[in-house]
């Protein structure tokens, strides 16, 4: 009207009422696909690919039917992708970061192991020495016991393993049977804050390997 | 520029609505906001030592019927937009109450839920879930409290004063826009934390 800019586009989104509600009827029905998929029993990669086809079809009709971004400015358009490509950068880089698993770095496979290098209890850095005396031959989830020890068990029981929540884990202050350290460590102790590290996917073969390490290597 | 010679318009020089160029730059940071959330419950999901596990205590049902009523409450507004773009006051005004309605009713749902895990024993600092799922859930049922409040004042602006002008449907657009992208950013996490199975 008073402003000549506006003129050569139009003034409303083109849609019209009923096209509204099909539109609304639309996403519910997608809902409902979804409410049934996730009972479906199909196998977990169908189902988690559909399952986010069908999300991101509801997603971009909201965008750009109910937001108008299809017939709005393409600015907005551009600085509504800019902030959503920053944000899944973002959820890309972080859970890359956090499954990171360094034995299945290609530089890690092909460099030999670093030699006995700083003190092993600085921490987990991922530095600690090497060799039997601080427990680095035997690997826990294709990791140095130690390193793995001073990840996932020293925030309870101490870099030293001297006992802080949880008590000293080391050869003088375990008198009991191994069997006994054995169950703790898979089955937890139900009532305390030892948690079951069987149910987190800890094999027994890498529980052997703790519990030789906590009752023979000397902290 | 163009100050001065509008009193209902803002245009920029790129030739749009200031209020909703900021909309806009406001919501792609939100997608930062919200997207740094669903990152965090990602990661910690699996890492919970203790339950309730999600699988536990998650009523996907009960969800979906609460997601319904979100999307519904996108439809009433989009309604409602078009209801002051066309001129047409009392149907915007009719559609705005809806929408209140309905997101009232969506918070009360999470109110529901969240006091259901409560009573069996998930919160805060239960675990790793209950950290990730109360944070996210509780900043996206934050932002559906702020925009009821925000469509709560248009709605009584739209009472007090007379007539309908162009000025009056950038307002309600704009509030459009943030209502439904928050209905968007409910649609990720309700597929992200509900319906796909750990
Ligand atoms: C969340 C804190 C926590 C973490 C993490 C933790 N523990 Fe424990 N652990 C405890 C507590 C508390 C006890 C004592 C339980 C009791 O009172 O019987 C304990 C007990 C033990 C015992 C039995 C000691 C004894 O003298 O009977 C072993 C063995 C043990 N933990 C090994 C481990 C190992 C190995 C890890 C890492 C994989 C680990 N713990 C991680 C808290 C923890």
């Amino acid at each position: 009207m008073e402003h000549q800019a506006s003129a050569h586009h139009d003034e409303h989104p083109p849609t019209t009422i009923r096209e509204y509600v099909i539109i609304g009827v639309v996403l519910a029905v997608i809902t409902l696909i979804e409410l049934w998929l996730s009972y479906s029993g199909l196998s977990h990669g169908l189902m988690i690919s559909l399952l986010l086809i069908f999300s991101a079809m509801k997603f971009i009709i909201v965008v750009a039917m109910f937001m108008h971004l299809r017939f709005d400015s393409r600015l907005f358009t551009r600085l509504f992708i800019f902030g959503f490509a920053l944000a899944s950068a973002l959820l890309i880089a972080l859970i890359a970061m956090f499954n990171f698993d360094e034995t299945r770095s290609l530089f890690q496979a092909s460099a030999p192991p670093p030699a006995a290098t700083a003190a092993p209890q600085d921490g987990g850095d991922g530095d600690n020495g090497e060799g039997p005396a601080d427990g680095g031959a035997l690997l826990v989830k294709g990791q140095p016991v130690a390193e793995y020890f001073s990840s996932t068990c020293a925030g309870c029981h101490g870099q030293n393993r001297e006992g802080v929540v949880g008590p000293a884990l080391t050869p003088a202050s375990l008198a009991g049977d191994d069997a006994l350290y054995f169950d703790t460590i898979k089955n937890g102790r139900p009532g305390t804050a030892m948690p079951a590290w069987g149910a987190t996917g800890l094999s027994d073969a890498d529980i052997d390997v703790l519990v030789t390490f906590i009752t023979t290597v000397e902290p | 520029m163009a100050a001065g010679t509008h009193e209902v318009e803002h245009h920029t020089s790129l030739g749009v609505d200031n209020r909703k160029l900021l909309m806009w730059i406001f919501l792609a940071s939100e997608c930062l906001f919200f997207g740094t959330l669903i990152s965090t419950y990602l990661i910690f999901k699996g890492q919970s030592l203790v339950g309730p596990y999600p699988d536990d205590i998650l009523d996907i049902p009960l969800t979906s019927l609460s997601t319904f009523v979100l999307l519904m409450s996108s439809l009433t507004m989009v309604l409602a937009v078009y209801g002051a773009q066309h001129g047409r006051l009392g149907m915007m005004k009719a559609m705005l109450f809806a929408t209140i309605l309905l997101g009232v009713g969506f918070l009360g749902f999470q109110v529901y839920e969240f006091r259901h895990f409560a009573h069996v024993g998930l919160n805060l600092g239960t675990n790793q879930f209950g950290a990730s799922f109360f944070v996210l859930t509780g900043f996206h049922g934050l932002h559906v409290g702020i925009g009821v409040a925000y469509l709560i004042s248009l709605l009584f602006g739209s009472m007090r004063r007379s007539g309908l002008g162009k000025d009056r449907a950038l307002w309600v657009d704009t509030a459009g826009l943030y209502w439904h992208f928050v209905d968007i950013v409910w649609i990720v996490v309700f597929t992200v934390v509900y319906l796909i199975p750990s």
